[in-house]
């Protein structure tokens, strides 16, 4: 298992398990889990629409993270 | 020349400032009838002023966050272009006619519709239906005289856009959707013209400064399409809050490029989310 550091900002803080929040918090996962499988473990729908940094990168959903990085997953706003 | 600051010298008055400095300064009616006089713009009569150490009264309480004089005069020598007159870009152009931004582009096919009644400044209930980018034009007349405010009432495209921004020292990136936004990047890169990114959904709003070349928006947006908009704010709006602070902070940016400040919002992105009262700054891949 590995533990990532994962945060949610803006409309996605309501997925958070520890209550409404954008505090960073704790997930453990298999070895080898994807960002797509984080969003899975936290109940976050495939047609929310989202986008994810690890250590402030931005990253596709099929890579797979590392021990102790941290994921900071964002909607994407584009108004005008 | 010569004879052109004398006579804005014979129309300084001493004034002393709010910290109890005395300086030489010349009211806008000393600057109309001198510009008048001579032939020539109200800005070319605050630029002279300005080089005689005499400041245009208008902008003395500005000369601090500026740097001074000198940096009057490069915010006087400036070209910017806003594209995009909504929330955003309708405020920011004001924004920066009052900071004195010497000329103005301003880019937006529409016209004002009710729907932008709630956040859009240059929205009146009498100008409905007018052209966005006219009344920008109007207001920027009346606020600034010195600002050369140039309205362009079509909507950027792959075809106008590079003869449209060629010459521009920064362009605010006020738009309402992706397509166009990544059209302006390609063409800023190409133009080698640094861009002020904006961007606000509901609670939320960003803020960006892309210089030419940096991966800017494709290091903010995952897997863009081109031609698909996937912002929340179409699901969620947006009210007259947020397009406000965005354009403030928007417009900050381009006044600190425009005077050579090295503090930029670089490679970082700021995320504002008003619900929570946070602000985030994530560093975006160069």
């Amino acid at each position: 298992m590995i533990t990532i550091e994962a945060a949610l900002f803006a409309t996605l803080r309501t997925y958070n398990p520890n209550g409404e929040s954008s505090e960073p918090f704790r997930v453990q996962l298999p070895e080898g889990s994807t960002i797509e499988n984080l969003l899975k473990k936290l109940n976050i729908p495939p047609g929310e629409s989202k986008q994810a940094f690890v250590n402030n990168r931005r990253q596709e959903w099929d890579y797979i993270l590392q021990e102790g990085e941290r994921v900071a997953i964002f909607p994407p706003i584009a108004g005008g | 020349m010569q004879e052109f600051s004398e006579a804005i010298k014979l129309l300084a008055e001493e004034s002393i400032s709010p910290a109890g400095k005395p300086y030489f300064t010349i009211s806008l009616s000393s600057v109309r009838s001198v510009a008048s006089q001579f032939s020539c713009s109200i800005k070319e009569a605050e630029i002279t002023a300005l080089k005689n150490s005499i400041i245009p009264e208008r902008y003395e309480r500005s000369l601090g966050t500026v740097g001074g004089m000198q940096g009057q005069i490069l915010l006087l020598n400036s070209r910017a272009a806003v594209m995009g007159l909504g929330g955003l870009g309708g405020l920011a152009a004001e924004l920066l006619a009052r900071m004195g931004v010497g000329t103005l582009l301003l880019i937006d096919g529409d016209s004002f519709s009710e729907s932008n009644l709630n956040r859009q400044v240059l929205a009146t209930e009498e100008n409905l239906g007018e052209k966005k980018a006219e009344v920008s034009r109007n207001r920027i007349n009346k606020v600034n005289a010195a600002v050369d405010a140039i309205p362009f009432a079509q909507m950027a495209t792959e075809d106008n856009i590079e003869s449209l921004l060629d010459g521009c020292h920064v362009i605010l990136d006020c738009l309402d959707n992706l397509r166009t936004r990544f059209l302006l990047q390609e063409t800023c890169k190409k133009l080698s013209i640094p861009m002020i990114h904006g961007a606000i959904a509901q609670f939320y709003g960003q803020v960006s400064t892309i210089l030419p070349g940096d991966q800017g928006l494709n290091a903010i947006y995952r897997s863009f399409e081109k031609g698909k908009d996937n912002g929340i704010e179409k699901e969620l709006g947006n009210p007259a809050t947020t397009p406000a602070l965005v354009a403030a902070w928007q417009v900050q940016e381009a006044i600190k490029l425009l005077i050579n400040k090295k503090e930029l919002l670089r490679n970082r992105l700021l995320f504002i989310d008003t619900l929570e009262g946070s602000c985030e700054t994530i560093q975006l891949e160069g």
